[in-house]
This record gives C-alpha cells, sequence and structure tokens, in this order.
C-alpha cells in the first residue's frame, strides 16, 4: 500500500463520505429518539401482529416490541445494510472502474506505482471510510440509546456494527474484482447491485418458500446478520466467511488489473 | 547495452481491428525521435504500450532491456505527457505536482520550480478551472521535473499559446542536449523537424519509413523549376533524361522537373540553354511525410499480404 496514494483516495472521497455519514447518523439518532414514544405507546407489537411470521422474520421484525427488535427492524435488518452495501459499492467503483472510465487512471499508472498498489490503496481507502462510519452509527447509538431509554448492550451494537462494515467491504471487494477484469462502471454497478439485490433476495425472501431456505446460508447477508449479532453478539463463522470472501475477490482484483490493458477515456 | 526504447513486431489487436502491427523501433539514448502519423495510425496505441497502459497482442516492448508492463520500477525513469489529459480535477495544481512528485520519489523541486516559472503554470489553481492549455502545461511540468532519462510526449503543444511553445521547445531542446532520450508523438512537422534527429512514419500502425531526418527528406525526389530566357525546351527533351521522374511545363517558359538521384545529367542538359533562374528547394519534413501518405498503395491490399 502507498500512503500517498490512500491520502489520494480518501481525499476523492472525502465530500460524498460526508454527506453519507452525517445521514446515517442522522437517520440512525432519530429512530433511537422515536423509541421512548413508540415503546410508551404500545403499538410496536400491534403494528406487526397481523403480518404472517415468515414475513415477519423476513423483514427483520422479529420482536419488533422489544429494544434491540425495535433497532433491527428499524435500522439493522434492511436500512443500515442498505446504506453500507450501496456505499461500499459507488464509491469502489468510482476509484476503480469510474477513474479509468474517465481516463484518470492512465496518467497515475504511468507513474512508477505497481496496479495492485494503485488498487489495494484505494480499496483501503473504501475500508477506512466503511469503518469510520460502522463505527459513528455504533457510537451513536451507544450515546443516544441511554439518553432515550433504550436498553441495549454495547457487546451487540459492536457486534453489528462490525457486520454493517462487513456487509460494505463485501460489495466494495466485489466491486474490485470486476474493475480488475476490466468492466466498464455502468457494468460494474449493474453487475454489483444484481448481486447485491440476488444476495438479500436468497437471504430475506426465499426463506418464506420453504424449500429454497437452506440456499440463505449462500448469502453473505445470512453470514453477517444471521446470527442476531445484536443480541448474540460476534459471530466467528459468519465474520470468518465474509473475511474470506472479501480477501478471495480483493486477490481476484489485484491479480487481474496488473497486465491488461488500461481504457483510454 | 540496451536503448532506451525497443520495440520488436509489436502488434496490437482490438478485436478485429490491428491498431499496430509488427512494428519495430528502436531508441537509443540521446536520440530526439520524432514519431509521425495522422489521426488513428497508430501513434498512441505505440505509445501506450511502450508505458505499459496496453498489453501487446504479440511482439515486445522493452524499456532498457525491461518489460514496462512487468517491471514498474522502470518508469520511473520516464516522463509521459499524453495526448489525452484527464487530470484529477479535485486537486490544485500544486497538489497534483506534489502528488506526483511523491510517487515518483525523485522530483527535482529546484528544477520543477523553474519549469512552472518558464511555461507560466499557476500552482495556487484548482484544476477544474484550467484551459486545455494550462491542463498540458501542468502535465509538461509533470513529465519534466524529475529530469527523466525518457520523455514520451503525445502532442505536447497541443492547446498551447505560441510563446509557450516557443519556450517549451526550448526547454525540450536542452533536455535533449543534457542526453535526454525523447519521442515526439507530433502533428506539428515543423516542430518534429525541428528538435527530431530522427523521424518514424507510422501508417495503419506499421512503421512505413524511418531514419535520420535528413536522410528522410533526401530520399525525396528534388523538385527543379527553371525560367528561361525565351521559350522553354520542350518537355520530352527533359523527361527522356535517366532521373527524370515527371516534367510539366507551367508556364511557356518554365519547366517544373520532379528529379530522383545525382542532379549532374539534368544540370548538363540545363546549361545548353540560356536559363533565367533555377531554383531546387529542399523538401521539407510536411513533404516527406505527405509522399508516405499519398502513395495509393491500397492498405487493405498491404494487409491483406501480410
Amino acid at each position: 500500500m502507498n500512503a500517498e496514494l490512500l491520502k489520494r483516495g480518501l481525499g476523492a472521497q472525502l465530500r460524498s463520505s460526508l454527506i453519507w455519514g452525517i445521514s446515517m447518523v442522522a437517520l440512525t439518532a432519530s429512530v433511537v429518539a422515536l423509541w421512548p414514544s413508540l415503546s410508551r405507546s404500545g403499538s410496536l407489537d400491534s403494528m406487526v401482529a397481523g403480518l404472517p411470521p415468515d414475513l415477519v422474520s423476513a423483514l427483520g421484525l422479529t420482536d419488533f416490541g422489544s429494544p434491540a427488535g425495535f433497532l433491527n427492524g428499524n435500522l439493522y435488518a434492511v436500512f443500515l445494510p442498505l446504506l453500507f452495501t450501496v456505499l461500499g459499492t459507488v464509491q469502489m467503483n468510482a476509484l476503480t472502474a469510474g477513474d479509468e472510465d474517465a481516463g484518470r487512471l492512465e496518467l497515475l499508472l504511468a507513474l512508477p506505482v505497481a496496479r495492485p498498489v494503485v488498487y489495494l490503496s484505494r480499496y483501503a481507502g473504501v475500508a477506512l471510510v466503511l469503518g469510520v462510519l460502522a463505527a459513528a452509527t455504533g457510537a451513536t447509538v451507544g450515546i443516544t440509546a441511554p439518553v432515550f431509554d433504550l436498553d441495549i448492550g454495547a457487546a451487540g451494537i459492536a457486534a453489528v456494527s462490525l457486520s454493517m462494515f462487513w456487509l460494505g467491504l463485501f460489495q466494495a471487494s466485489l466491486v474490485l474484482a470486476l474493475a480488475g477484469l476490466g468492466l466498464r462502471a455502468p457494468t460494474v454497478s449493474t453487475v454489483a447491485f444484481s448481486v447485491l439485490a440476488a444476495a438479500y433476495a436468497v437471504y430475506a425472501l426465499l426463506p418464506l418458500a420453504g424449500s429454497a431456505a437452506d440456499l440463505a446460508r449462500w448469502s453473505p447477508w445470512h453470514w453477517a446478520l444471521g446470527s442476531q449479532p445484536l443480541t448474540q453478539g460476534f459471530d466467528v463463522r459468519g465474520s470468518a466467511l465474509l473475511v474470506a470472501s472479501c480477501a478471495l475477490l480483493t486477490a481476484v482484483g489485484l491479480l487481474t488489473i496488473r497486465r491488461r490493458t488500461i481504457r483510454t477515456a | 547495452m540496451p536503448g532506451a526504447i525497443e520495440c520488436r513486431g509489436l502488434t496490437k489487436r482490438f478485436g478485429r481491428l490491428t491498431a499496430v502491427r509488427e512494428l519495430d523501433l528502436s531508441l537509443d539514448a540521446g536520440t530526439v525521435l520524432g514519431f509521425v502519423g495522422p489521426n488513428g495510425a497508430g501513434k498512441s496505441t505505440t505509445i501506450r504500450m511502450m508505458l505499459g497502459l496496453c498489453a501487446p497482442t504479440a511482439g515486445s516492448v522493452r524499456l532498457w532491456g525491461a518489460d514496462p508492463l512487468r517491471d514498474h520500477q522502470v518508469r520511473a525513469r520516464v516522463g509521459y505527457c499524453p495526448g489525452e489529459l484527464r487530470l484529477d480535477e479535485r486537486l490544485t495544481v500544486a497538489a497534483t505536482l506534489t502528488s506526483w512528485g511523491k510517487l515518483r520519489h525523485s522530483t527535482d523541486t529546484g528544477f520543477r520550480d523553474e519549469l512552472v516559472e518558464r511555461l507560466g503554470v499557476e500552482p495556487g489553481r484548482q484544476v477544474r478551472g484550467l484551459s486545455t492549455g494550462n491542463r498540458r502545461k501542468v502535465a509538461l511540468v509533470g513529465a519534466l521535473m524529475s529530469r527523466p532519462d525518457l520523455l514520451v510526449l503525445d502532442e505536447p503543444t497541443n492547446g498551447l499559446d505560441p510563446l509557450v511553445q516557443e519556450e517549451f521547445m526550448a526547454i525540450l531542446g536542452e533536455a535533449a542536449s543534457a542526453g535526454t532520450s525523447v519521442l515526439l508523438s507530433s502533428h506539428v512537422l515543423s516542430e518534429v523537424e525541428r528538435v527530431a534527429n530522427e523521424v518514424a512514419v507510422i501508417r495503419e500502425g506499421a512503421i512505413v519509413a524511418s531514419g535520420p531526418t535528413s536522410q528522410l527528406r533526401g530520399n525525396l525526389p528534388q523538385v527543379f523549376r527553371a525560367v528561361f530566357a525565351g521559350q522553354a525546351p520542350p518537355a520530352a527533351e527533359f523527361s527522356a533524361l535517366p532521373g527524370a521522374l515527371q516534367v510539366d511545363a507551367p508556364s511557356p517558359r518554365e519547366l517544373k522537373i520532379s528529379w530522383s538521384g545525382a542532379p549532374r545529367p539534368l544540370l548538363a542538359k540545363l546549361g545548353g540553354y540560356d536559363i533565367e533562374s533555377l531554383t531546387a528547394p529542399e523538401p521539407d519534413l510536411e513533404t516527406a511525410f505527405l509522399s508516405y501518405y499519398r502513395n495509393d498503395e491500397p492498405a487493405a491490399a498491404r494487409r491483406a499480404e501480410s
């Protein structure tokens, strides 16, 4: 990795990362702030009472009246994972295939820097942003929960924040692999978002069909969230699968970028 | 000792299109090579292969014996200014140059500041707001500032105003005098003629002529224009001479004789007439270049033969 390239990668993401970060923290804080009024009204359980149990489970609304169920249903089951995965996809795509499409990679790669080092430094920049935002959203829950009487353990918050990070990084790794193979940015987006949609569908929707429930185990969403990290804490197996898949995808990206022709704008 | 650039049988295909075809090219240390050809001739693709940005389909390219695609360190000795220039719009000019310097590990900051001054670069400005010419000046400073052993310049004066062009050509001359090898790809033939001691002409991906600039000009037919004191003699008297390629009579007192080889027989023949004036301008590079492009041998046929 190269410090100058990392700095430039971070600089390129700075503005958009700030906007993403502020939005995520604001969303997180506002959800926590709703807890006192909604819990006191007793309407939370009744809101999901009419839904089929499988659908409740698929939407992450299990035990919606409890603090953990409330946070899962409103943040960690769909919304924050979606934001982290979209962020990982968009930022990584802009720094790899997007930069190549725009012709900016050419001048950089004409300098005495190895292509995998350029990719790895940019990957590290995206990972750093995802890590900071995962920590920021986790810290927001940790700080605001006591203020709004939402009883949730710090270990659970840390574990689920880590899951958000890994989900975002999985998408970033997928984009790195696709960009390394030489796909243009719009194609990379299409493939990465299709994988994201398929992974969510396999994890959350296919189990509704019953017979396809086993397929969920192949989804990174299952690896990240299947063990209910907010209540059950850190899941070694799921995390190991996410780390291994990220490493594999990153290796594909770093190997394939080495010798291929760089596109001109 | 291997030359600065050695291309052997270099070929690049994009699908069914052959952009560069079995190209052989050498550039020795301290040589300024003019690389000329029209748009789409394969100049930029060749240059991109030289920098390891484009993987050859066949053949090889070496910089001082190293493969630029596999050995990124060899690019530390190369300064590059691309034809299609895309800078990072988010940075200032100073930040751009500083960043390139850090990635090169070998910037001569004093020389960089001198170049900034001579080319009129404004370091405090945001790249986003720069004109094409000003962006090119930034790229030229970036290419030159580490005093590389090899400069690869693709249309370096595109968008520069005449004064800056002049200054840049002076800087280029100084670099060449100091022993820097230069590959200068340009449409501006007068510019190439001014600084290059060798020229390679590329047509449809293949080198059609190369050698010292003077030799390329010397290989061309010379055109003699003779104005006679009275009526010009019949053109047939001259077209019968060995060496005469074409004889025209633009006016009753004038003959235009296109001649190949030593002019002694022609001068002897002309000596028999009362001549008012005789001119034979030296063919310039542009004429040489056009001669390679006005050769009507069908490209498709040549490609089929190969």
